[in-house]
């Protein structure tokens, strides 16, 4: 899961959002996939327009990834265009259509990690629109910075002092340092090791406003933040589904909790045989079991623990995910001696179970509290599959492995 | 005749005149939360405003849905949609 560093680029429109939810204004825009979609934007936005190509890396103006459209009729045929071209060989995502600024004066404002003092460094300037780096080596005197201490956090008071060495007495001053304020929450907030506004726009109308945006996230802390709707399984560095299941463990849905990680990729299950999914209860469980499992010589596709009482749908769609994957010749559950309620755990298990009717043998371990009625839930269910054996707690998990793989052998006798 | 309300990640859609036919009311008697009632014409409804309900009101312990399948006249489904599983 380390490969490709340990950093996550977001695309623009991306940080846009995040800026947007902590108060950084935003020109007034949306993501465009098609032509059509955005000349709808362009229409809804009823002003001449910036069209601006999503892709993952600099130098965007330069390639011509930027363009400009007066009408909304214009829009589609400049979209296409954009779609079309390459920067530094990367395909065009999307794009950005937003109003287009009327820009007066454009400044930067940024976070990055300074690794010789080993924290973030806040840096402002007044010398907005180009490399910061060129901006160092340029107009020096033009950059003002600030160390953040992790531990003790920022106020606000840091920031207008910080801004006010450049801007001393400007009217703008406290505008922008009420902007910079809501990057370093945003910063803060979602474990970034970089974020930029570059130009951070001062436009006629008066107005401070992050004419663009770059994001990036700590990959380590990515599975922490649904709310960056991260959805491409490039970025996440997993298969599709462990990122859909991924995406159902971490919605707003905090009932419980369910982890899930997809060991085996789809493509290699549905052209290899040998694996059966994986489902406990109680993390601890989880590795006693797949110790167990390894020792009879049964290979897991899937890893997943849904602990913590979470409500029967929550297993239900753990359930279904696991059962639903290709090839694979059985399903075993497994639960510790469980405080939380085993019998609606068992009814999310016999949904899943009846709906996705599997073939293969089905062993299912239930110990714990309410355990007699969820051993009389399963039972009832059982009658309508075939191939599922009900345990409790008189059988350990070494048994429960071997006699996994008993019923894995008489499966693929039968088939 | 349906009921049709929303849970916290679902939706649960009752067909009425299913119920004609049930003896049991077993979903009322499963719901451990009485989120269900029977009304006076012996239907199935909900206790509790909608509103209550979708924000947690009913756990969603499938508890409904499974006894209707194995004691009722199967007119309770519950649905749970799951993107990609469809």
């Amino acid at each position: 899961m380390s490969e490709g560093g340990s950093m996550v680029n977001l695309y623009e429109y991306e940080g846009k959002r995040l800026f947007r939810a902590n108060n950084i204004p935003v020109p007034a825009g949306e993501f465009a996939k098609t032509p059509e979609e955005a000349e709808e934007i362009a229409k809804k936005l009823g002003r001449p327009i910036a069209a601006k190509a999503q892709v993952l890396t600099g130098g965007r103006g330069k390639a011509g990834g930027i363009k400009f459209a007066e009408r909304p009729d214009e829009v589609a045929r400049t979209v296409e265009e954009l779609m079309k071209i390459q920067i530094k060989g990367q395909k065009v995502h999307g794009v950005l259509i937003e109003e287009k600024l009327n820009i007066a004066k454009e400044y930067y404002a940024g976070i990055i990690v300074d690794d010789a003092i080993k924290a973030p460094v806040l840096l402002f300037s007044t010398y907005g629109g180009m490399e910061i780096e060129n901006i160092a080596e340029k107009y020096p005197e033009k950059i003002v910075s600030i160390p953040i201490k992790v531990l003790e956090g920022m106020r606000i008071y840091h920031i207008r002092n910080l801004v006010r060495k450049l801007e001393k007495g400007s009217k703008e001053m406290m505008k922008t340092a009420q902007v910079i304020f809501g990057l370093y929450e945003a910063y803060r907030h979602c474990d970034a090791t970089l974020m930029e506004i570059n130009p951070l726009a001062l436009t006629e109308e008066g107005k401070i406003v992050a004419a663009d945006a770059r994001v990036q996230i700590d990959y380590s802390a990515l599975a922490r933040h649904a709310e960056l709707d991260i959805r491409d399984i490039e970025r996440h560095r997993t298969t599709e589904r462990s990122l859909r299941a991924w995406y159902e463990a971490n919605s707003d849905d905090y009932r419980g909790t369910w982890y899930y990680m997809q060991l085996i990729p789809e493509d290699v299950l549905a052209k290899e045989y040998g694996y059966i999914g994986f489902h406990a209860v109680g993390g601890g469980e989880s590795m006693l079991s797949m110790d167990a499992l390894n020792r009879v010589g049964l290979k897991i596709a899937n890893y997943c623990d849904t602990s913590g009482s979470p409500p029967a749908s929550k297993i239900y769609r753990a359930s279904k995910i696991i059962l639903s994957q290709p090839n694979i010749e059985g399903y075993f559950f497994i639960s510790c001696i469980a405080s939380q309620p085993l019998d609606i755990t068992a009814r999310g298990l016999v949904k899943a179970l009846i709906e996705i009717r599997p073939k293969f043998p089905v062993l299912v371990r239930i110990a714990g509290n309410r355990e007699k009625e969820a051993h009389e839930i399963l039972r009832l269910s059982a009658g309508l599959l075939r191939r599922v054996e009900i345990y409790g707690r008189e059988v350990d998990e070494d048994f429960c492995a071997r006699r996994m793989k008993e019923l894995v052998q008489e499966f693929r006798g039968t088939n | 005749m349906k009921l049709r309300f929303e849970t916290f990640a679902g939706e649960i859609r009752v067909n009425l005149d299913q119920c004609k036919k049930c003896k049991t009311h077993a979903c009322v008697s499963a719901c451990p939360v009485n989120v269900l009632k029977l009304d006076e014409r012996g239907f199935p409804a909900l206790s509790k405003e909608p509103s209550e309900v979708k924000k947690g009101g009913c756990i969603e312990c499938l508890a409904c849905e499974q006894e209707c399948l194995s004691k009722g006249s199967h007119a309770l489904e519950i649905l749970l949609p799951l993107l990609g599983y469809e």
